[in-house]
């Protein structure tokens, strides 16, 4: 009686399969609150797309331990301490994360809310992620709808940084005139802008780290202001500050589509064969206020 | 002139030169509080105008930060000259990080203004800066910008907090002269304000000062003024000095008087010593004294239960004097009426003697009635003649009832007048107490007199009958006596007048002496012969009469007669007294 319970329990061990389990190391570049939204996004959308087998499957093991980086830590024992708990991925939100987590080439690296990327990190075999700028010509389309009279539009960038996206723009939208003005220093922002005078109907707001500072910032709402030109920024808190519009990041849309990611790297997929993904639905924000100051006459029935 | 007299007062006066004294003082005070006043304003006011301007140029600096930061000189004019209109700013100047003059907008008053390297010099050691210029004011405030270090993701997400912890980088510096004209001008308008404030404060404090002064010192000009009055002292050229020369006086005058206090004290001791020995010796005297006093008084004390004794031996005496008297009149009256019945007694014996004669007769006759018989009756019954008889009796018999009603009258006239005052206060008649009292009245006296009565209507008097009825007697047998030579009349008359009652008894007598008539009621005296009265019933009466709340007047004139008016308070049983 004994022999034959002790044989069945080695057959059902013998012929089990491995349970399904994940265990993610989440580092956050600062305890922003964009990160925590993302990733509660990636959380639960990682959870959602665990396989389940049946109401009386054993529910899958997915644990997350956040990190957050703070200046006093050093990066090489962060490292070690990642490392050593041997963790299936790494989700690395923020450039400052991706910096740090980068050197680890042994375990995936995800990637979220980085805005330029190839800055960060050079391409790596165990990095994929999702970029955080939205497809330069959907912008442009929803822009389109909201403003159609808009044909020229003015940009100041630092050659050095954002010269692809402003290409990648432009490839996207024929219809529409790039009026580019480079700018290597903060001072020639000034004077670029001046330069733009009579010549666009939109001025685009770039991330370029060169041109956008506490001292150009005010040059930009100014110009605005002067030429009543209305401004495209790339992020929702330059509405306040006197951007007529704003590009939208759907921060919850980007930590589903990285929990998409470590699903398939999960799988057995590579890194490597994963490109990052782009968001390509995009929301423009629009302060009103501004609009209705620069007198400007929006298309009926958008928001 | 003016002043030579009131130094000379001031001299002279010792409230003067408190007062000169207490002005200097208050001079200096407020000549010090102007000053401090001043200072402090001057400080106040430039601290302001410090804080002021560089608030000022603080403000230029943030608004100038960009333009600044990209030299865009058109921009900067802008600021600049709209600040140089004000009325004060000179200049107004915006240097670059190096030094070098931006924008400069100058406005000539005339007022020298301080170099442009000594500018320079005081912004790039230590600006912010604030300098005081003997004509201007210079502030300086540098134009700065945050470190250019910003992160792409800062640019999305909020500021870097490494950003925010990065140092501000200089860009420029701002620099603005203002004039002093409006300073010096306000400051010394305030100054002046200050002066007059103080100044009317200076004059209301003194003339304060002067009238307190003069209260305060209001006993001590006085006590001068006395002194110089006292000892004829005309003007003085040192109030103090009089006063320090009386108050030593003073002092000298009061160590002699307390050396000749001690003198007298001393001696007093010894006065005080042998009086107090003659006071001792004086005292035992007083105890002997007391003694023969205490041993005195006992002896009198006997002697006055003595007397007392004596007196209710008299009132005794005269009491059971007028019963005797009461007793006499009540014997004599009876003894008359007795007589009408005595006197009737033989004749009705007769009458009944010959009536039972008759009686006899006619038994014989009519048990024998023979002739002879008949006619012996008829012949007695003629001889006794039939109605002399019976008129006869009946006469007897209305004397005898006369006599008896008589005695009843009599008998009830003493029950009336003997009531017994054991019963207390009564409510009596006095018209029926004094008819009463007349029946008992001395009926040798009376013989002579003839008694008018002339009675008013009396309310009822509470009293003690007995009493009253004594004093009536007394009063009416002495009127008899004054008039038992000559005869005359006795005049009773009551009446009553307001709430008392009067009874009058005047007599046509010998009189009263007016050497006699004080003391009538004296106990023992008498006019009498010696024997006729005990010289107490007049005394016995007055008490009697005080005793209900009463009182005797009397009026005589000596060989026409006496008026003696006892009057007594109309009291009811109910509000009665108690004597």
């Amino acid at each position: 009686m004994l022999n034959r319970l002790c044989l069945t329990i080695l057959i059902i061990i013998h012929t089990a399969t491995a349970c399904y389990g994940l265990e993610v190391v989440a580092v956050k570049s600062s305890p922003a609150q964009p990160y925590d939204v993302a990733l509660q996004a990636f959380s639960q959308q990682l959870i959602a797309l665990s396989p389940v087998r049946g109401t009386k499957a054993i529910k899958p093991v997915i644990t997350i331990r956040g990190m957050t980086l703070n200046s006093e830590e050093q990066p090489d024992a962060l490292r070690r301490t990642i490392s050593q708990g041997k963790p299936d991925l790494i989700v690395a939100l923020g450039s400052k994360a991706l910096r740090v987590t980068a050197p680890i080439h042994d375990i995936p690296i995800i990637y979220l809310l980085v805005p330029v990327p190839d800055d960060v990190v050079s391409r790596q075999a165990n990095i994929t992620g999702v970029l955080l700028q939205p497809e330069a010509g959907a912008q442009f389309r929803t822009l389109k709808n909201i403003m159609p009279s808009a044909k020229r539009v003015g940009v100041i960038y630092d050659p050095d940084k954002t010269t692809a996206l402003i290409d990648n723009a432009a490839r996207a939208n024929k219809n529409l005139v790039f009026v580019r003005r480079p700018a290597r220093s903060p001072q020639e922002v000034a004077s670029q802008l001046s330069s733009l005078e009579g010549e666009i109907d939109l001025l685009w707001m770039v991330p370029d780290s060169t041109i956008l500072s506490p001292q150009t910032e005010k040059s930009f709402f100014r110009f605005a202001h002067k030429q009543k030109i209305p401004i495209l920024a790339f992020s929702e808190k330059y509405l306040a500050r006197g951007a007529s519009f704003a590009i939208s990041l759907n921060l919850e849309e980007m930590g589903r589509m990285a929990a998409r990611l470590a699903t398939q790297i999960q799988k057995g997929i590579a890194p490597q064969h994963l490109p990052p993904l782009k968001t390509l639905k995009v929301d423009i924000k629009i302060n009103r206020t501004i609009i209705d100051k620069l007198g400007l006459k929006l298309q009926e029935g958008q928001p | 002139m003016i002043l030579g007299r009131f130094i000379k007062q001031l001299r002279a006066s010792y409230s003067a030169k408190l007062i000169a004294i207490f002005i200097v003082a208050l001079c200096l005070m407020a000549t010090a509080l102007n000053i401090t006043t001043n200072r402090i304003q001057k400080s106040t006011y430039t601290e302001y105008m410090r804080t002021s301007g560089l608030a000022m140029a603080q403000l230029l600096a943030k608004s100038v930060q960009l333009d600044v930061f990209t030299e865009n000189i058109e921009e900067l004019t802008i600021p600049v000259e709209s600040l140089l209109s004000q009325d004060d700013i000179l200049q107004v100047e915006i240097l670059s990080r190096k030094g070098v003059s931006l924008v400069r907008r100058t406005k000539n008053n005339g007022d020298p203004m301080p170099s442009h390297d000594a500018i320079l010099a005081e912004i790039q050691d230590k600006a912010p800066h604030f300098k005081e210029w003997p004509h201007s004011f210079s502030y300086s405030w540098p134009v700065e910008a945050l470190a250019t270090t910003s992160s792409a993701d800062a640019l999305f997400f909020g500021e870097d907090p490494e950003q925010l912890q990065s140092e501000s980088v200089p860009l420029g510096y701002i620099s603005i002269i203002v004039s002093k004209m409006h300073y010096t001008k306000n400051i010394r308008q305030m100054a002046i304000r200050t002066g007059l404030t103080i100044l009317l404060l200076l004059i209301l404090l003194t003339a304060g000062i002067l009238l307190l002064f003069r209260r305060m010192t209001l006993p001590l000009r006085t006590l001068i003024h006395k002194i110089k009055e006292q000892h004829h002292i005309g003007e003085v050229h040192d109030d103090i000095g009089l006063l320090d020369t009386t108050v030593t006086g003073l002092i000298t005058d009061l160590d002699h008087s307390f050396q000749t206090i001690n003198d007298l004290t001393n001696s007093l001791e010894d006065k005080v010593t042998e009086r107090t020995r003659q006071l001792a010796m004086a005292n035992d005297t007083l105890i002997t004294r007391q003694e023969y006093l205490e041993e005195a008084n006992k002896k009198l004390e006997k002697a006055m239960k003595d007397l007392q004794e004596a007196e209710g031996q008299l009132i005794q005496s005269e009491k059971m004097a007028a019963i005797g008297q009461v007793v006499a009149g009540v014997a004599h009256e009876i003894n008359n009426n007795i007589n009408f019945i005595s006197g009737a007694l033989p004749s009705m014996d007769r009458s009944i003697a010959d009536i039972k004669q008759l009686t006899g007769k006619f038994t014989a006759a009519s048990t024998n009635p023979t002739p002879a018989n008949l006619m012996a009756v008829r012949a007695f019954h003629k001889e006794l003649g039939d109605d002399d008889l019976f008129e006869s009796l009946d006469l007897l018999m209305a004397n005898i009832r006369e006599g008896v009603n008589r005695t009843t009258n009599i008998i009830s006239d003493l029950k009336t007048f003997s009531r017994v005052d054991e019963q207390g206060y009564q409510e009596i008649d006095l018209n029926k107490s004094i008819d009463s009292t007349l029946t008992f009245l001395n009926k040798q006296h009376l013989q002579h007199v003839e008694i008018r009565k002339n009675y008013g209507a009396l309310p009822l008097v509470s009293c003690l009958p007995g009493r009253i009825n004594q004093v009536f007697l007394n009063i009416m047998n002495n009127a008899l006596h004054a008039m038992t030579a000559q005869g005359g009349s006795l005049t009773i008359t009551t009446f009553v007048k307001g709430s008392q009652a009067h009874i009058r008894f005047e007599d046509t007598g010998v009189g009263i002496s007016k050497e006699k008539l004080p003391k009538i009621f004296d106990a023992f005296f008498t006019s009498k012969n010696i024997g006729e009265g005990s010289g107490i019933g007049l005394a016995i009466s007055y008490k009697i009469i005080e005793q209900h709340k009463g009182r005797i007047e009397v009026t005589s004139e000596e060989g026409k007669g006496s008026n003696f008016e006892v009057i007594l308070p109309i009291v009811s049983r109910e509000e009665g007294w108690h004597g």
